[in-house]
């Protein structure tokens, strides 16, 4: 079975393919989006998604080190590594004290800041190209706004995990509280982003509703993003 | 002189405890799980940051990397790794001396 889901955060992408374990679906492969399931044995495996340890020789001494502990290396994706152990053994738990899950984070949190500055210099080239008169740019640029704001997000998202982390550690921590951008808004953006790209290919009346359908979720996303403080 | 590296954690000193003999990853784990009655269990994740974390600051080197016909690497304590786990013993025999006024 094939499924394609996009995930930002490795929390949620391990939770999910643990339920999908629980049916009897076994992860099995990667690819940019995709995964690849196969059936056997309910509840067979556990699964976990690590930050990567490099590349190379690096990537295989890891994988040896895994084995090693009785743990599958499934594949290698990005920043991302996929791992399981079968479910028999105890819960599968790949860092085990404060200080480790404090640096697996701080890892991330780095890579997560690196990338969404690369997107907003994007960002900012294609607003000066639209505000030069580039009809794409502008499309463009509701995409790498909306990629901007899911990645933001995930910036907020780790900060909080590793505030948490601290407060435990050093027993208080000054609040951490900032609000995350409601999916609608990105969604808002990518329709926008469509309706400017299809002028040629979607009859008016089409373009219409999805123009006032991307308006519609940009209001409402951020009616949200102001309502919901620190969910 | 090796106060800022101290107090060790849990993992840490149990690291440095079981490589007092050259030992390999999956191994290190199960020692540690023997001498704390499974109290102690480390994830592989923690393991291989703090062994890897350990070997920069010299703490424990390579025992041997007989690399075609030896896959697992093993560990074992430098003379400096053996520094700091005495730096460690001495501020925990303070934590317990002085716990004892506790009864007085």
């Amino acid at each position: 079975m094939i499924r394609f889901r996009i995930y930002y955060d490795n929390d949620a992408a391990a939770n999910w393919l643990n339920e999908m374990a629980k049916d009897g679906w076994n992860m099995t492969g990667f690819f940019a989006g995709i995964f690849l399931f196969e059936k056997c044995g309910k509840g067979a495996w556990q699964y976990q998604v690590d930050f990567r340890t490099g590349f190379g020789r690096k990537a295989d001494d890891y994988r040896l080190f895994m084995e090693d502990a009785g743990i599958e290396v499934i594949q290698n994706w990005g920043f991302w590594t996929f791992l399981r152990k079968p479910a028999s053994e105890k819960p599968f738990q790949l860092y085990t004290d404060i200080d480790s899950c404090l640096t697996h984070y701080k890892k991330i949190l780095v890579m997560f800041k690196i990338i969404t500055a690369l997107e907003v210099l994007g960002l900012t080239v294609e607003l000066l190209a639209a505000l030069m008169g580039n009809r794409p740019a502008i499309a463009f640029a509701f995409v790498l706004g909306a990629i901007s704001l899911i990645l933001v997000n995930q910036v907020i998202r780790v900060k909080r995990i590793i505030n948490k982390l601290k407060e435990q550690r050093d027993g208080f921590q000054p609040g951490y509280d900032s609000r995350r951008f409601s999916l609608c808004f990105s969604a808002g953006m990518f329709l926008n982003a469509i309706v400017l790209l299809s002028r040629d290919y979607i009859a008016r009346p089409i373009r219409h509703v999805i123009q006032i359908a991307a308006l519609i979720l940009m209001v409402f996303g951020l009616f949200i993003t102001f309502r919901n403080k620190n969910e | 002189m090796y106060e800022k590296d101290l107090p060790l954690t849990e993992a840490f000193f149990y690291i440095l405890l079981t490589l007092r003999a050259p030992n390999h990853g999956y191994g290190i784990i199960q020692e540690i799980e023997r001498m704390t009655n499974g109290r102690v269990t480390l994830g592989a994740g923690t393991l291989y940051g703090a062994l890897s974390t350990m070997q920069k600051r010299g703490w424990i080197k390579l025992y041997h990397i007989d690399t075609e016909s030896r896959r697992k690497k093993e560990y074992v304590i430098t003379a400096t790794g053996k520094e700091i786990f005495e730096s460690e013993r001495r501020r925990l025999a303070e934590l317990l001396e002085n716990a004892k006024r506790m009864e007085e």
